[in-house]
């Protein structure tokens, strides 16, 4: 009868946790060197970009102001022989157009976000909450849609801007992006185009938006959630008119770079190894790397001037530090968690199960979360495998996750 | 991959209590036993739990691994008024598991203020920067915000009040960033163009 029992209760464990549970592939990762003459490659591919600080492509002509001690270059746009791109800077930015005929540094009031060009010679560009429309007749800042949503992306459409709004933190995201949407200006009014989903975990981003030949506007869709630990899925997008829809979905991590003189895609693929951004164009067989640097995206190699104070002073200690300095104390012990349970009997059996796993050479506990506990809520259950002090746990615990894959979602490192 | 807090973690902690019980339904045949808590809080500065902190995005990636990585929200601790309805987890990564489940929350409920700590507190998550290609480093469980609904992206001074009404001072920022006795995460408050009192993070220069 024990014997019976414990055979349907490890079939049902398995087959419903079996179902339940799942591990994502690894998005595949670009291992490709950049061309010799990055300059050249990306000239003759048609783009400019930025590659380890330097403006790179732009034709020979162009002007290009000196960057400032601590400023970094970002996010360029090209229009015949011009370029504009973020000058970015601790505090306050500024754009840079730079043409033949001379170039411009153009001190903005916060965070700047991608210039970009119309045929007929403006510029616009985000800042903050707020769109700047900078063209023969003069210059115009528009407020945003939605007060402190950041502004970003902007593309021109004939005689509009479309642009991308970030919506501003809530108390469940106090921080970081969680809701895009693209928003048309049309003369002085804003006329929202998309609704995408998003919520305190699931979360919608838009990237690297471009005008295509056709007139349309192709751009990125991220959607992720927060609390997993894999990368978001990436798509490709089409906005026509006033309508948008999905193109096809992408291997991986990477962002539109603008279009070769044929028409075909080019794009930014982060190859993290190196923290260099390739860019890539589409070919019968594939995609094919064509130069390197950073377009529309974020270089990696570079830190953001205002995320650079590591030297500042720290906040006067306080007497509830109780232990001396000077006090070794004892080597504190990692643990292995699984659970939670809501019953004592439920983890007592999932022990035995880790027990058998390491053969009885590790010791298992099941422990009950109390008033106290920093590692089971109150009410519940866990089993608990103690490690030595000489590890994190971090290995432990992918070595046991591959020998209960059925329980690998419910385990934790702890320090009891 | 791991799912938490979604509908899709409940239906996997559903499937975990289905699971128990058909587990249990055998429980008391297999007449097994278990093992009480152990209480006690090991205090622990050594480099092995105060590890080096990367700086930079080479050596975070090297420290940490992939953004959104596996397991980049391996290790957790139960947290009071870890949201609005009241205490829950927060998960990080398991390199700084020993400094944030060990000495941080060790030091916070042996202190005796647990009520210092006021929602939202949050590790890991993956999301951007935004309006960047950044990822935030809460996307490799690298950082935790703590007192956020009351300290916001933007204020340029600390808000101590606690979950009780009472004002706690800098007592939670000296304890994950303070010189002594060290728990070395860097204070968002102290970036200089756009603070972040609620922000710590176990890195630099990025």
């Amino acid at each position: 009868m024990r014997t019976r029992s414990l055979i349907v209760a490890a079939v049902c464990g398995v087959t419903i946790l079996g179902w339940a549970l799942g591990r994502g592939s690894e998005p595949a990762v670009a291992a490709h060197e950049c061309p010799a003459d990055v300059g050249v490659a990306n000239g003759n591919a048609g783009v400019a970009a930025v590659q380890n600080g330097r403006l790179v492509g732009v034709a020979a002509a162009t002007a290009q102001p000196s960057l400032p001690t601590n400023a970094v270059a970002r996010q360029v746009a090209t229009n015949g022989g011009g370029a504009a791109y973020v000058q970015d800077r601790l505090g306050s930015d500024a754009i840079v157009l730079s043409t033949p005929d001379g170039s411009r540094v153009l001190p903005q009031s916060g965070e700047a976000y991608h210039p970009t060009w119309s045929v007929h010679g403006a510029v616009a560009w985000g800042v903050d909450d707020r769109l700047v429309v900078r063209s023969a007749a003069g210059q115009r800042t528009i407020p945003g849609p939605e007060p402190g949503g950041i502004v970003f992306a902007p593309v021109f459409v004939g005689r509009d801007v479309v642009a991308a709004v970030s919506a501003a933190p809530t108390t469940a995201v106090p921080e970081d992006e969680w809701s895009d949407d693209f928003w048309l200006l049309r003369g002085a009014r804003w006329h929202r185009l998309t609704a995408f989903a998003a919520g305190t975990d699931r979360w919608t981003a838009i990237r690297t938006p471009f005008l295509a030949a056709d007139g349309s506007v192709e751009f990125v869709v991220v959607r992720g959630r927060g609390t997993e630990d894999r990368l978001p899925s990436f798509s490709l997008w089409r906005l026509r008119g006033m309508s948008v829809h999905r193109v096809m979905p992408l291997d991986g991590e990477r962002y539109l770079a603008g279009y070769a003189g044929d028409g075909a895609r080019l794009w930014n693929v982060p190859d993290r190894a190196t923290e260099t951004w390739l860019i890539q164009r589409d070919t019968p067989n594939g995609l094919r790397t064509v130069g390197c640097g950073a377009v529309a995206v974020d270089p990696m190699d570079v830190t953001d001037p205002d995320r650079t104070g590591h030297a500042a002073s720290a906040p006067p200690a306080r007497s509830s530090e109780r232990v001396p300095p000077t006090d070794p104390g004892d080597p504190m012990e990692a643990a292995l968690l699984i659970g939670d349970f809501p019953s004592q009997v439920a983890a007592d059996v999932v022990a035995q199960q880790v027990t058998a796993a390491y053969a009885g050479s590790m010791p298992v506990d099941v422990v009950q979360g109390g008033k106290g506990s920093t590692i089971v809520q109150p009410d519940r259950w866990a089993v608990v495998v103690r490690l030595p002090a000489t590890t994190d746990g971090n290995a432990e615990l992918s070595a046991l996750q591959a020998t209960l894959p059925d329980y690998a979602d419910h385990m934790w490192v702890v320090v009891p | 991959m791991r799912i938490l807090r979604t509908r899709g973690r409940s239906v996997r902690a559903g499937a975990l209590v289905v699971a128990a019980i058909c587990a249990s339904a055998i429980a008391h045949a297999a007449g097994l036993a278990s093992a009480s808590p152990i209480d006690i809080w090991v205090h622990d500065h050594s480099s092995d739990v105060i590890k080096p902190r990367p700086d930079g995005l080479s050596e975070i990636q090297s420290t940490f691994g992939p953004v959104c990585g596996d397991n980049a929200n391996g290790a957790r601790s139960y947290w009071p008024s870890q949201d609005s309805n009241g205490p829950g987890y927060v998960y990080y990564d398991p390199y700084i598991g020993k400094n944030v489940g060990g000495n941080i929350r060790g030091h916070v409920r042996f202190d005796h203020k647990d009520d210092a700590v006021r929602w939202l507190v949050g590790g890991y998550n993956c999301r951007y920067i935004s309006g960047t290609t950044e990822w935030s480093l809460h996307a490799w469980g690298a950082a935790i915000d703590t007192n956020s609904a009351t300290n916001p992206v933007g204020q340029d001074h600390w808000n101590g009040t606690g979950s009780d009404g009472k004002k706690y001072g800098t007592y939670l920022p000296d304890v994950w960033a303070g010189p002594y006795p060290g728990h070395k995460f860097f204070w968002g408050l102290n970036w200089p163009n756009k603070p972040d009192p609620m922000h710590f993070q176990y890195a630099t220069g990025y």
